[in-house]
């Protein structure tokens, strides 16, 4: 935890990281404040989801933007140090965030499910339903298992943020 | 020598690795979108069950403008649009909109509660409406869903054309209420 700090610190102190973050923030926080509540308007994505955006929704939605941005932050700020940024499990974590609950209770499903019947003549009796009645039942662990993913992203991040400078770029 | 290696790295891992799978998510939406067109201009004939265990047939909807909702009783956007509906009871029961409301075949194969429990939870008042409750039989989700969609619904004039399919009356609410306001007093005994 105190790596995050030190590293969060350290990378705040470059303008171009620091501003990377902020406009990352504020694309993904309506991203997910839309996205989150898919699950309730059949996968619809608009501002008319804010309609149905609820506390636990929004603080998911807040938690996951704040922690994209702060890894970006980290990201931009340890490529510019010349160094490796990872950014697979932050990628992970925020299309699994996403995913979740626009394919639960949209059409997705169903039709990537014809689609492959077509293909594979053997897929024709699945069913999507206990597929995307999965999802349904446990999208909160699924939200929560895309949080832990950014905050793993994060941590990492922080981690190559401490190691020092390979070559300064900029 | 090193740091050029790590920088070369970065291109290389960097934005190719990234944007394919927000491309994939890209695909996804557009299929979402062009999920819900219209594929039959007469409604087909198939039975239901009602919660009364009776064989009741959609031919017995002629002559009434209709909604038929086929919903799963797992599926989030079905309990929230049952909510929506809910709250306009009183336009729909003004209009005269029959609604009726089938829970999918088995449920698309998912264990859950039954039609009656699930719109008693979400949907008290909905009984005051013109409405009817059932399970669907397998005909009429091979009629009506063929692609197994926890959440889809049909309006139908009383000619029996289908004027509209679409999901999720959470978000559809307008085009519910708008057909059944263009077709209240269309019914005829």
């Amino acid at each position: 935890m105190t790596i995050i700090f030190r590293a969060l610190r350290r990378a705040a102190r470059d303008r171009v990281a620091r501003w990377s973050a902020i406009v990352a923030f504020l694309i993904f926080a309506p991203v997910y404040a839309i996205a989150l509540p898919a699950a309730l308007t059949g996968g619809h994505l608009g501002w008319v989801n804010l309609r149905f955006l609820s506390v636990e929704t929004a603080l998911f939605a807040l938690a996951m933007s704040l922690s994209l941005g702060l890894t970006v932050l980290l990201m931009v700020f340890v490529l510019r140090e010349g160094q490796r940024a990872r950014g697979t499990l932050a990628t992970g974590g925020a299309l699994l965030g996403l995913l979740a609950p626009l394919l639960c209770c949209s059409p997705i499903l169903p039709i990537l499910f014809g689609l492959m019947a077509s293909v594979w003549p053997a897929m024709a009796t699945a069913l999507p339903g206990p597929l995307q009645g999965f999802i349904s039942r446990h999208e909160t662990i699924f939200l929560l298992t895309a949080l832990l993913l950014m905050l793993l992203a994060l941590y990492q991040n922080a981690r190559r943020a401490m190691q020092g400078p390979s070559c300064r770029v900029g | 020598m090193f740091t050029s290696v790590n920088i070369f790295k970065n291109q290389r891992t960097g934005p190719r690795r990234i944007l394919l799978p927000w491309l994939l998510l890209g695909i996804f939406m557009i299929i979402s979108a062009s999920a819900t067109a219209a594929n039959t201009p007469i409604a087909p004939t198939a039975t239901y069950t009602d919660t009364h265990g009776q064989t009741v047939s959609t031919a017995t909807l002629k002559g009434h403008a209709s909604m038929v909702w086929l919903l799963s009783t797992w599926c989030r956007s079905c309990s929230a649009g049952l909510s929506s509906l809910n709250a306009h009871v009183d336009q729909l029961r003004a209009s005269g909109l029959h609604v009726v409301i089938l829970r999918t075949y088995q449920n698309g194969g998912v264990t859950g509660p039954d039609i009656a429990s699930f719109v008693a939870q979400n949907a008290p008042a909905l009984t005051k409406a013109n409405v009817s409750l059932g399970e669907a039989t397998q005909g009429l989700g091979r009629d009506y869903n063929p692609r197994h969609y926890p959440d889809i619904y049909y309006l139908i004039d009383a000619n029996g054309q289908i004027r509209t399919v679409d999901t999720a009356p959470s978000i559809t609410l307008n085009k519910i209420l708008d057909f059944a306001k263009a077709h209240a007093g269309e019914s005829r005994p």
